[in-house]
């Protein structure tokens, strides 16, 4: 299961990386800088993608286009999304709950490594539990 | 020049929004009171002149919009964060990531302005002004003389020291026709006293 962080600053983006590894995922990362990249990277990886976090500034196209893009797509629409934003005020906070109405959650920055980790790990730990474990080779042949 | 009320709530939500980020990503309590001045904003073709000063080797600049009936080109206010070398260095050694070079910091020091700003919009919501939008940030090293679209002509200048040396500096312009406050039980919208 693959997580993917958008988020416009490569030091963000390292960060968040940081926490994941740190609470002991060790989860295949792709990182995007725009909404557009991480459109690309969902379209060709939608069914392995368990998570993703994703910042709402950004150039090209921000994350709550992005977000809005996903919701609109049957086969992308389920996937847990967490908003990683300054972006913190009540009105875009409701607004993004609106254009995606099944955001996992909203974290705000400044945020502590343990704020994003309390928000990340059921989502993950679920993920990974609903994931069918990979087939287990045959044994070698005597 | 002395402060009006607009200018005391701008100055009360950045102060609010600089220690909650110093706080939580550096772990660092700031002490003191800055500095605040009212100043004439450097112009140039009637545009908004980032020039850095030399104390300074970091600059971060984000502006801001109120609603979305402006222009593209039309810009409603600006901050520019300022940092020391010896600043830029302690905020990227609590972000905690492998450095690349200059510029991963100024990456970190766009973030911080980035988290700075947006901190300071939501005080100023709760200090019951409509919201406004924000920009990504631009962020300059070294030698800084860039033009911005803002056309405002006074700014507030709010400058930290630690220990008597230089630790951040904010220069802060928001139009006065844009902080307005939100009315209380009703649609009538209060413009701010300053126009």
């Amino acid at each position: 299961m693959k997580i993917v962080v958008v988020d416009d600053s490569g030091v963000q983006r390292k960060m968040i990386i940081n926490i994941i590894r740190k609470a002991g995922f060790d989860n295949e990362i792709l990182e995007a800088d725009t909404g557009k990249t991480a459109i690309q990277i969902v379209g060709m990886n939608f069914k392995d993608i368990g998570l993703i976090l994703c910042d709402w500034n950004m150039p090209v196209m921000n994350g709550y286009e992005f977000i809005a893009g996903m919701a609109k797509v049957p086969q992308v629409a389920g996937i847990p999304i967490v908003m990683v934003t300054t972006e913190g005020t009540e009105a875009k906070i409701e607004q993004a709950y609106a254009v995606h109405p099944n955001l996992a959650g909203y974290i705000i920055k400044p945020f502590t490594p343990d704020q994003l980790r309390a928000k990340i790990e059921p989502i993950l730990k679920l993920a990974q539990a609903d994931t069918p474990p990979a087939p287990t080779p045959p044994p070698p042949q005597a | 020049m002395e402060l009006n009320e607009q200018d005391k709530d701008l100055v009360r939500s950045l102060k609010r929004a600089i220690y909650k980020t110093f706080f939580i990503m550096c772990k660092y309590s700031i002490e003191g009171e800055p500095t605040v001045e009212k100043k004439d904003i450097i112009q140039w073709m009637q545009r908004y002149n980032v020039v850095k000063p030399v104390e300074y080797l970091y600059a971060s600049v984000m502006t801001f919009r109120y609603g979305a009936k402006k222009s593209v080109y039309s810009v409603d206010g600006i901050i520019v964060v300022y940092y020391p070398e010896d600043v830029a260095d302690f905020i990227f050694k609590y972000i905690n990531v492998a450095s690349e070079g200059v510029d991963d910091i100024v990456d970190a020091c766009g973030e911080f302005c980035n988290i700075i700003a947006g901190g300071f919009k939501v005080e100023l919501v709760e200090a019951g002004y409509e919201e406004l939008d924000i920009s990504v940030p631009v962020t300059f090293y070294g030698e800084v003389n860039e033009l911005f679209e803002y056309r405002g002509d006074k700014q507030l200048e709010i400058t930290y020291r630690k220990e008597g040396e230089l630790f951040l500096m904010t220069d802060l312009a928001i139009d006065p026709k844009v902080l307005i406050k939100k009315a209380v039980g009703g649609d009538k919208k209060e413009e701010g006293a300053n126009k």
